[in-house]
């Protein structure tokens, strides 16, 4: 029972970073119709900044900060002079953010160099709870509580505020949206910078128990797809959902079906893709 | 002054003069497959500095040939690890193949090597799966270092008798290497009177080793292989979740010494196996790190050593041969060398297999960082598991 318990508990810290990654790519996809596959090269600079930053000034706020505010820059960057060119082009938008994903990875190898580097937890949040005979790091507890903060957080922008009608408005009809007089441009680049810096974030705040490395990019975007398309894509409550059920199942397997762990995510995934092909919150487009 | 300049410009121009006379014979190309780019680039750089060292060392000449560095990358792939191969073997013309490193690379291209023809020698770096060996058709094909067995038989051996562990819990990442390694670990602990009693097999990449973590039953020690990557995430999340068995690493080259320095002092104590470390005590070894860090700025790896031991091996073959790069002379003549390298002395059995030594060592900190310090040595062993 008790290591149920814990494996739960494992399992749903796993799924907030998971939701943590996802997120940004679902906001980015989902609103604004962009195939960001540089997604997982935002997550690996967010952990290489922070960790560098954080390792510096021994402060992992001001690594939270680094990874923040250079993502920022990185988004702006990306969507004013790249992406805000190609809107609806879909295979120009993947192509190039694919080809930005061996860009970032390697000016992370020029900077960083290629070992892995692993972040370090806050000393206020480095003590353990006793699950019988396994510890469970209250990190991973900040992490459950700082993924459902971003959830509702993220919730409340779509779906509570002006922004987030607007931002829905411009999905639905961007031209009747411009002739509105709304600055869906403005918005745009807001969206797109907050995938980024969600992106970013949950690679630092990732980065004491899964690390930073500059091959870490595509892998870590195929587990933000997997969670993305099993919850549904542009919902930011499908992302939540499909970050529990891959990273719960993907815990549990592990540890009962440990011969087949490897396929776990690929099984939901495909599973989903064939029973629901829009994702278990995803609505299909009239 | 005019007079003292085109003196020394005399003396520089006769310099160089000696230097092109002594190597006018036809020049000898080294080519070498390392991983620049992809999930191993970590291991090429240092092992091109090391090759470069070594000839910079002898004047880029041997017995009057010139000696050219020929640079492949297998991209820490299978696939571009044969075309590296095939690029060497028929464009570059190369004599010799020091590489690949990467495993699956290493297997690929030295299989591609052994029906190559010309069969130029191959001398694979870094212990490797016995594969490589089993298809066999060849007699071109070198593993110095030996195989994962061998990493995994002695380190097994040294915890059940020299540390005195009477029961193991094991993790390996499911490959080739892992189940080599540490199935070879357990193998011989069982053989020492030790008791495996948990085998947990992790998926390769894996990220998130919590469950395995919680999984795990007591025991004496934890016998474990993962790649680098997944082996920095574990170190720190095994010491995240207050866990105490003693880590016992079947080969240290996946837990870099600059990520144990940065994880910090808790990765102290660990025991693995090594080929090779900087702090190896001889005074070829010391000769070698002191000149390598002056001349690169940085300490000699692993990988490295394993290169420079492969060119060391070359080189001697190519003194027995009189300067003769034909492959089946250089081939019979490595079958032949007993060389001392930096990393021990090593020469082959009949089958292209290393005979070596091998060490067991334990992390250690050091004021400027933390690294494998050897505790107990196993020389001149074949550096294969026996057959079971």
């Amino acid at each position: 029972m008790e290591l149920v318990f814990a494996n739960l508990l494992n399992g749903v810290s796993y799924a907030s970073i998971l939701f943590i990654i996802a997120s940004g790519l679902s906001l980015v996809f989902g609103v604004m119709g962009i195939v960001n596959l540089a997604h997982g090269a935002l997550y690996m600079l967010g952990a290489f900044l922070g960790i560098a930053v954080a390792g510096l000034t021994h402060n992992f706020f001001l690594g939270v900060v680094a990874a923040v505010v250079g993502l920022f820059i990185v988004g702006l960057i990306l969507e004013r002079v790249f992406l805000g060119r190609l809107y609806k082009m879909l295979d120009q938008q993947a192509l190039l953010t694919l080809g930005f994903v061996y860009i970032f990875g390697n000016i992370a190898l020029w900077i960083w160099g290629p070992y892995p580097l692993m972040g370090h937890v806050p000393t206020f949040l480095s003590s353990k709870v006793s699950i019988g005979d396994y510890a469970f790091p209250v990190y991973r507890f900040a992490l459950i509580v700082i993924g459902l903060i971003i959830y509702l957080a993220l919730w409340w922008l779509q779906d509570k505020t002006r922004i987030g009608s607007q931002m829905k408005a411009g999905i639905d009809n961007k031209n009747m949206t411009l002739a509105m007089g709304i600055n869906y441009g403005l918005i745009a680049t807001a969206i797109f910078i907050l995938g980024a810096v969600m992106g970013g974030l949950a690679g630092f705040l990732g980065s004491p128990i899964l690390g930073a490395d500059p091959e870490m990019s595509m892998p870590t975007l195929l587990l933000a797809l997997i969670v993305v398309v099993v919850g549904g894509l542009g919902s930011i409550h499908g992302a939540l959902l499909g970050a529990v059920v891959i990273g719960v199942i993907n815990t549990f397997g592990n540890v009962y079906f440990q011969d087949f762990a490897m396929f776990t995510a690929y099984f939901i995934f495909i599973v989903v893709l064939i029973v629901k092909p829009t994702g278990l919150l995803g609505k299909k487009k009239p | 002054m005019k007079k003292y300049l085109i003196l020394a410009l005399i003396i520089i121009t006769a310099a160089g003069t000696t230097t092109a006379t002594a190597a006018t014979g036809k020049p000898i190309k080294i080519g070498t497959i390392v991983s620049l780019t992809g999930e191993s680039s970590q291991t090429g750089p240092p092992q091109v500095d090391a090759l470069k060292y070594r000839l910079n060392l002898i004047g880029n000449q041997i017995l009057g040939h010139p000696l050219q560095l020929v640079v492949g990358d297998d991209a820490s792939s299978p696939t571009t690890g044969v075309d590296a191969a095939k690029k060497l073997l028929m464009l570059d013309k190369v004599d010799v193949i020091i590489g690949p490193t990467m495993g699956a690379a290493a297997v690929a291209a030295g299989n591609f090597m052994k029906t190559a023809n010309p069969p130029i020698p191959t001398l694979i770096t870094m212990a490797k799966s016995s594969i490589v060996l089993q298809r066999s058709t060849g007699q071109n094909v070198f593993l110095p270092m030996g195989t994962d067995k061998s990493t995994g038989w002695f380190t097994g051996l040294y915890a059940a008798d020299k540390l005195g562990y009477k029961t193991a819990t094991t993790i390996l990442e499911d490959m080739v290497s892992g189940w080599d390694k540490v199935g070879s670990a357990v193998a011989a602990f069982q053989k020492e009177g030790g008791k495996s009693i948990q085998q947990q097999v992790v998926p390769s990449g894996t990220v998130d080793f919590s469950s395995y973590l919680a999984a795990l039953k007591p025991a004496d020690c934890l016998i474990i292989w993962v790649t680098p990557g997944p082996m920095a995430r574990f170190v720190q999340q095994y010491y995240d979740a207050g866990k105490k068995l003693p880590l016992v690493i079947p080969d240290a080259s996946v837990l870099f010494t600059k990520t144990m320095t940065q994880i910090g002092d808790r990765t102290v104590g660990i025991v693995a196996e090594v080929n090779y470390t900087t702090l190896l005590d001889t005074p070829l070894n010391k000769a070698w790190v002191d000149g390598f860090t002056k001349a690169m700025g940085y300490r000699p790896t692993i990988q490295g050593a394993s290169s420079d031991q492969n060119l060391l091996l070359y080189l001697e073959a190519l003194k027995i041969t009189g300067g003769d790069t034909t492959p089946a002379k250089v081939n019979d003549a490595l079958r032949r060398v007993k060389v001392d390298t930096p990393a021990g002395t090593v020469s082959f059995n009949s089958q292209n297999l290393g005979i070596g030594d091998l060490y067991i060592a334990k992390s250690v900190k050091l004021p400027d960082r933390i690294d494998w310090q050897v505790l107990d040595s196993y020389k001149q062993v074949l550096l294969d598991a026996p057959a079971q």
